[in-house]
């Protein structure tokens, strides 16, 4: 394993289950993401999506299986994965511009630069000088230099989530996880989103984890999409990923692309597949109606 | 075309022209101004009577606007009449006893106020044998200034600098404070050390909030502690540590450090789980996390429960003083309570309310300028 060798995939997941005091959440979960990928997870609203994530990210360990990044074992956050969260991304107390630089901050500077910063800033002049140029190609990048100086709480929630997608992006992760970044957006600045995000994502070849309740946005973001589901079928709970589908159209793809019969039909045999909210009640109702179903469940907790 | 120095001698002149013509109508206009007065009056108290019948009709009813006028001269109806309860008792006990002291007039109320606040109290000195030298004083700092000059000029001091150092200037400086400056400076004094023990409870907060095994160590008691009635523990306080500073000092840390940690606690718990993994895929260690992203985001915060806190550091303050003392606010007010000296007491309790309310004022406006993301 030397560095020399280019390795195919950056994000591997083998045999991978998830349980909370014994309840299963994810049964049997396998993935392999490739470089420059842009990979997107859709699934009903307490599938275990986020769960998936935070395993990738570090900030939860699977109770079975392996997690792993470039053939190493993910054990907790750090700076090669990036994230962008719903909400929360952000730093408060900083400006735009400060909290883009934070990272670099962080990697340069220990506690003790951080102190001597503010007691002899001369010496520092010229790092903080080129971090600020490097902070500002990002802003650019995503287009709030004019922001620069505002305050998060100033800015909108669209502009918001693209300043944390800046933020993320400075550290060059190997891979960026996004948790439902357009939740909480209206649906116009949420379609303004989605064409910035494949654009970037067009321009950087950045590998991309996306992840949202929304079967169109997910349908039309991304290049490889994923489906999780409530899997009932032999009698245990948990989710599994139902369908791998490779999504044909180059980026950056037009709205239109929406209203095609093709995005329809890939839309209808995934709802087919189990995505339905619908068919969720479905799910619930013979949870209860076959108890067998639900002892299974606790057997494998046990 | 201008050149530039042509340009700015044009605008001089023209500046020079503006002021002139201002200064000319400056006679005009405050006559005008003066003029305008009367018919202001007039206004104004049109104005307090149209509110006042709006207030009638309107006095029970939910969801009115009070007017500007009219909402200030309510504001002001119960100061009044507690001003004119306090007059009709104190006239009523001085016709039946002019020596009253317990509602002192207006006029021993004043010179209440000058006793404590610009008469010199001299302090008394000891010589070897253990008597009284009585330090004979003048009136005043231009006094002693003019008595220094005075000797420079008959040549008893050698230079400027050794009659600063010898003369009855900086005597009358250094000895002649008013009761109420001495007395301010000796509280001052316990309650900056106090803070700075405080302070340091926001660090134990901090610590105590983001590691689960420090929480697991502290927290229980940490709770207890802060159930301690401090007023309770005094005695013990003035056993252990003596009748010195030091134990009122102790008084205001245990009375009011458990309060600011476990509001640090409670405020860093609030922080978002977000945050600290946003900094973790930052690259930022564990202390990092603490100092340079929970830390900021709470101090604010902190920084106000802090000046919440300031009325009871003053009411520990007082308790401890009460029971021992050599000077302090507390002290003088329990001293002169014992000749029921009315006259005195008033003055120092508005000292030290104008003060909590001048530092807690100053306090909240520092707290808004340097932290601007706040206000949102």
């Amino acid at each position: 394993m030397g560095k020399n060798i280019d390795r195919k995939y950056v994000l591997e997941l083998f045999n991978v289950y998830q349980q909370y005091d014994g309840r299963i959440i994810l049964n049997d979960i396998s993935l392999r993401i490739r470089k420059g990928e842009f990979v997107s997870i859709v699934g009903p609203t307490g599938c275990g999506k986020s769960t998936i994530l935070r395993m990738v990210l570090g900030s939860e360990t699977p109770s079975q299986g392996i997690a792993a990044m470039e053939g190493h074992l993910i054990k907790r956050p750090d700076s090669r994965r990036g994230i962008v969260f719903q909400k929360y991304s952000l730093f408060d107390f900083m400006n735009v511009r400060d909290n883009v630089i934070f990272g670099l901050e962080l990697e340069h500077f220990n506690m003790m630069d951080n102190y001597l910063r503010k007691i002899v800033p001369f010496l520092y002049r010229k790092k903080v000088k080129n971090f600020r140029e490097e902070a500002d190609h990002f802003l650019e990048k995503v287009g709030l230099l004019e922001h620069a100086e505002n305050y998060p709480h100033q800015l909108s929630g669209g502009q918001r989530q693209r300043v944390a997608i800046a933020q993320a992006m400075i550290m060059k992760p190997q891979i960026l996880l996004m948790d439902e970044p357009l939740g909480a957006l209206d649906v116009g600045t949420r379609e303004a989103m989605q064409i910035f995000i494949q654009g970037l994502w067009s321009q950087t070849e950045q590998t991309i984890l996306f992840i949202t309740h929304d079967l169109e946005e997910a349908i039309f973001m991304g290049t490889r999409l994923i489906v999780l589901s409530q899997y009932y079928k032999d009698g245990k709970n948990g989710s599994k990923i139902v369908e791998d589908i490779k999504i044909p159209w180059p980026q950056p793809r037009p709205t239109t692309i929406k209203h095609t019969k093709e995005f329809s039909d890939i839309m209808e045999g995934i709802r087919h597949a189990g995505l339905d909210p619908t068919h969720m009640q479905d799910i619930n109702d013979f949870n209860i109606q076959h108890e067998d179903a639900l002892c299974s469940v606790k057997k494998v907790g046990e | 075309m201008q050149t530039k120095q042509n340009m700015f001698s044009l605008r001089f002149k023209q500046k020079l022209i503006d002021g002139g013509l201002w200064l000319a109508r400056l006679p005009g206009k405050t006559l005008e101004a003066f003029k305008r007065i009367p018919r202001l009056i007039v206004k104004e108290l049109f104005g307090i009577g149209k509110e006042f019948l709006e207030m009638i009709k309107n006095f029970y009813r939910l969801r009115t606007i009070p007017g500007k006028r009219i909402s200030f001269l309510l504001s002001l109806i119960l100061f009044l009449v507690c001003i004119k309860l306090y007059y009709n008792t104190s006239v009523e006990r001085h016709t039946e006893n002019p020596q009253d002291k317990l509602v002192p007039t207006g006029e021993q109320l004043w010179n209440g106020f000058r006793k404590t606040i610009f008469e010199v109290k001299i302090r008394e000195e000891y010589d070897t044998n253990g008597e009284v030298i009585k330090n004979e004083l003048p009136k005043s700092f231009r006094e002693a200034r003019k008595h220094d000059k005075q000797a420079f000029a008959d040549r008893k001091f050698v230079n400027k600098k050794e009659m600063w150092k010898n003369g009855a200037a900086r005597n009358y400086l250094k000895q002649g404070e008013s009761l109420l400056w001495q007395d301010t400076k000796a509280s001052g004094k316990r309650i900056l050390i106090a803070m700075v023990f405080i302070f340091f409870g926001i660090y134990i907060g901090l610590v105590m909030g983001a590691f689960p095994y420090a929480e697991k160590v502290l927290y229980r008691f940490v709770l207890f502690f802060d159930k301690i009635p401090a007023l309770a523990v005094l005695p013990i306080l003035f056993i252990i540590f003596g009748l010195g500073e030091t134990s009122k000092i102790a008084l205001i840390v245990i009375g009011v450090a458990p309060t600011v940690i476990l509001d640090t606690y409670l405020k860093v718990k609030e922080v978002h789980d977000e945050q600290l993994v946003k900094g973790m895929t930052m690259g930022a260690s564990q202390p990092e996390i603490v100092f340079r992203i929970i830390f900021p985001q709470i101090i604010p915060k902190v920084l106000d429960t802090v000046r919440l806190n300031f009325k009871a550091v003053i009411l520990f303050l007082i308790a401890g003083e009460a029971l021992a003392a050599e000077a302090g606010i507390g002290y003088r007010i329990f001293v002169v309570r014992r000749y029921m000296d009315m006259a005195t007491i008033f003055p120092y309790v508005v000292w030290i309310s104008m003060l909590a309310f001048i530092v807690d004022m100053a306090f909240r406006s520092w707290i808004s300028r340097q932290y601007k993301w706040l206000n949102k």
